[in-house]
């Protein structure tokens, strides 16, 4: 039985989709990312951006039904409509040149379009019926076991960013084993076709044999104690900092470059998930911090003409971070009673103040207003000159662990807990005991100091420093990290900074729409996985926070788990 | 005679024109179980917000063990040994069970957060024996193997038993309820009359609490205090105010008398 309903539900799901097509047609992100071959010769970004929707709105849409009719219908209804308003404005692009308005209405986009198919109603019919083919591809995935499916998709996502990253996979070869092995797996930054269906059936054998195998293994061993407290944490760890440490040499100055950067990112939003992410404090200020590290390394330790005393980096450092910690409890002071998006208003403000008196001709004099400090040397120890942005990198990974080790302790203390506590509930926070108002000072304070120090790195980093550098987005970014990667988890936020900053810069297909990139990720993200990437896990007060043999209640009490790490 | 426990006098909040707590006098002596009673918007809430400090009373005085705790933030007042729960249960839902409890004891630790960071020996300490009381309070409130579930995963009863739990945790002298009972089948609500009990007399906790359960509220006071349109109507032993004419007025409405 084919119901209405299908049908209608077919109608709602394409015209959704049919928007974000046709936005994405005029964007100019079909063509730009037409130019990248995925797997050569078979199927560019393109296409993928072009397919992907229609395909997850056809399954979304037959998901609701239960009969094979109705969810075809439902599913390739959605793929017809979703192509019908882009099939129109080909036609309309024919006959009227829409490039004044929409730049990127032209030819070339009819041809990628109906790939080529001339006249153009054939190339139109041919585009709809596509549109309609991948609509019943989605629902085809609903007859998939769950299991299946999410086996296949994670294949085809795998050879998709195989290729997305392949100039890092060939970097890596290339360093690793010398020569241009790289060019067996790609050309053109595209995966070769035999390359990608082995990396797709590798994907896929590996996700079966996790779910297979894998979930067999128990990960919770009462009495046993866990792996985070036991040696083989520390190897696994070990093991981590080994490859971190190799890692600028194995990528080369240009991707070290991107390293330090998402380094450096990941460093802010460790520092901002204290407030954010510990203690529930929508801080949207945190450039304000940023900045004060940044002018002081800068003013102190330059030798141009801005410079004061030209001290060493690692002097002026800790002094950043004092400075830092001290603005910020001077601007939590008057806000520290607000909540909510009150707070986080208000602490915008500051972010703006600050950028505006760094541009002032009040303080000009000192900090160079518009022409901004110059000639800020890069750190030193002995004869070691931290120059290129492999060696910052080492810097960034010390601020970095550091800060991620202070937060850790932290989060599983008393003090974690009383954050945590006042991010549940405030007033009930505030009636078991906790003076709420200094707990949220000293997170704020604490994120202070992290945003001190990597504006310190950051401004040692660039040499240079501008007021522009200390824009609103600089705390956007931040917290886009911490929101994507997931709230108070610190291997999310380190996730979220691979996503959010090192995807970027290695898709340079990307870089014009990054902010649409961020846009359709945060709103995919509060839809479909709330709490981020990789949720913070919860914690246990068991094996893995004390001596094994005085865990309380052993028998039969708190399982000992993998503590989060 | 010794110090009440807590006594209220002349307190006084008013919102606005409204007289939430018009004007009351009330002492508790330590080791009762006290109930206040009175018909909805009677401002016993209101009353329990004052004492904890949520509201700062417009005019009286409030005198916790001789001293007067008018005016001081929540988080002094619960470090002097008061603990509440609320009407519509308030615990830290997406923090364990455990973690709820570990929190009531909040004004007995003395961590600071850089001995965390370091992790001194102290600080250690400290967490286990926080972990270890606090898994005795939940076998005490009768969710042991609990622990490890997200407080608002449990069901109602238990969600409950864990509210009590974190405020007993601070080891509190007087204890504040707010209509524990609400919810409950009469057996369960027998259960919660005896666990009160064991409270008062095990814990050496004395409870002051508000009620809706007339059952409850006869079978476990020591002493009853009425209220209405925020002013206290009657106080005495449960039998003078089962008899008390204002009170089956003010419960019943003017019919009752005529």
């Amino acid at each position: 039985m084919v119901s209405d309903s299908a049908l209608l539900r077919g109608l709602k799901f394409g015209a959704y989709t049919a928007v974000a097509i046709v936005y994405l047609m005029l964007a100019g992100m079909i063509e730009t990312f037409g130019e990248r071959q995925i797997v050569l010769g078979w199927i560019n970004l393109g296409q993928i951006v072009m397919f992907v929707p229609l395909i997850a709105a056809g399954y979304l849409a037959g998901k609701r039904f239960d009969g094979l009719d109705n969810r075809m219908l439902a599913a390739a209804v959605t793929g017809l409509v979703a192509y019908l308003p882009a099939a129109l404005l080909l036609f309309f692009m024919d006959a009227v040149s829409m490039r004044d308005v929409f730049p990127n209405a032209s030819p070339a986009l009819i041809q990628f379009m109906t790939l080529g198919v001339e006249p153009l109603p054939a190339g139109a019919a041919l585009m709809l019926g596509m549109g309609a083919v991948a609509g019943a591809l989605g629902g085809l995935m609903l007859l998939m076991p769950d299991d299946l499916r999410r086996i296949l998709t994670l294949g085809a996502a795998v050879v998709v960013v195989a290729a997305l990253i392949s100039e890092l996979i060939g970097q890596v070869l290339r360093q690793l084993l010398g020569g241009r092995p790289d060019r067996a797996l790609f050309s053109a930054d595209a995966l070769r076709p035999p390359v990608a269906i082995i990396t797709f059936i590798l994907a896929t054998a590996l996700a079966y044999a996790r779910q297979r195998w894998g979930s067999r293994v128990p990960t919770r061993v009462p009495g046993l104690g866990s792996l985070s407290s036991g040696r083989g944490m520390w190897t696994l760890r070990g093991l981590g900092i080994a490859v971190l440490l190799a890692l600028p040499w194995m990528l080369g100055t240009y991707l070290s470059e991107v390293l330090a950067n998402v380094g450096l990112f990941m460093l802010m939003a460790l520092g901002l998930n204290i407030a954010v992410g510990l203690a529930g404090l929508f801080d949207l200020g945190y450039v304000t911090n940023f900045a004060v590290g940044a002018y002081l390394v800068g003013v102190l330790t330059s030798t141009g003409p801005q410079g004061v005393g030209e001290f060493n980096f690692w002097l002026i450092v800790p002094v950043s971070i004092v400075c830092a910690m001290f603005t910020g409890l001077l601007l939590a002071l008057p806000v520290i009673r607000m909540r909510g998006d009150y707070l986080a208003i208000a602490t915008l403000g500051f972010g703006e103040m600050i950028r505006l008196l760094a541009l002032s001709d009040w303080f000009a004099p000192l900090i160079g207003g518009a022409q901004g400090v110059l000639f800020i040397p890069k750190p030193q120890i002995g004869q070691i000159v931290f120059q290129t942005p492999q060696h910052l990198f080492y810097i960034i990974l010390v601020a970095c662990i550091l800060v991620l080790w202070v937060s850790q302790r932290l989060d599983l203390s008393r003090t974690g807990r009383r954050w945590m506590a006042i991010r549940e509930d405030e007033t009930v926070a505030n009636a078991i005991g906790i003076d709420t108002t200094w707990v949220k000072t000293l997170a704020f304070t604490l994120s202070a100091a992290s945003g001190g120090l990597s504006g310190a790195i950051f401004a040692a980093k660039l040499g240079t420093i501008f007021p522009h550098s200390f824009q609103l987005l600089i705390s956007i970014n931040a917290m886009c990290i911490i929101i994507v990667g997931g709230m108070a988890s610190l291997p999310g936020i380190a996730l979220g900074s691979i996503v959010l900053i090192g995807m970027p810069e290695l898709l340079r297909e990307f870089a014009e729409y990054r902010y649409l990139f961020y846009g359709v990720l945060l709103i995919l993200m509060t839809i479909f996985r709330p709490s981020g990437l990789m949720p913070a896990k919860v914690r246990h007060y068991s094996a893995a926070d004390m001596e094994p043999d005085q865990t309380p209640g052993a028998a039969g009490g708190p399982v000992p788990t993998s503590a989060p790490t | 005679m010794s110090t009440p426990l807590l006594a209220l006098s002349g307190l006084t909040k008013s919102f606005g024109g409204l007289r939430a707590v018009d004007d009351v006098h009330f002492t508790m002596e330590r080791g009762t179980i006290v109930s206040i009673i009175g018909p909805n918007g009677a401002g016993k809430t209101t009353l329990f917000n004052c004492i904890s400090g949520f509201y700062e009373p417009t005019s009286g005085d409030i005198l916790f063990e001789g001293r007067s705790v008018n005016g001081l933030p929540p988080d002094r007042i619960a470090h002097l040994g008061i603990a509440r729960t609320y009407q519509n249960i308030r615990l830290f839902a997406n923090m364990t069970v455990l973690e709820n409890v570990m929190l009531g004891r909040e004004r007995l630790l003395k961590t600071s957060w850089l001995s965390s960071i370091v992790g001194t020996r102290s600080a250690r300490r400290e967490t286990e024996e926080v972990v270890a009381k606090s898994l005795d309070i939940l076998a005490y409130v009768g969710l042991s193997g609990e622990e490890d579930r997200m407080a608002g995963e449990l069901p109602y009863g238990d969600q409950r038993r864990l509210e009590i739990g974190r405020a007993m945790a601070s080891e509190p002298a007087l204890l504040m309820l707010d209509e524990p009972t609400a919810g409950m089948n009469p057996s369960e609500s027998e259960e919660a009359r005896s666990f009160f009990r064991r409270l008062r007399d095990e814990k050496d906790i004395t409870l002051l609490l508000i009620e809706h359960d007339m059952r409850v509220v006869m079978d476990l006071s020591d002493r009853i205090t009425v209220l209405n349109y925020g002013k206290k109507i009657a106080e005495g032993a449960p039998e003078d105010i089962r008899n008390d004419p204002q009170v089956i007025e003010a419960y019943l409405g003017s019919e009752g008398s005529g």
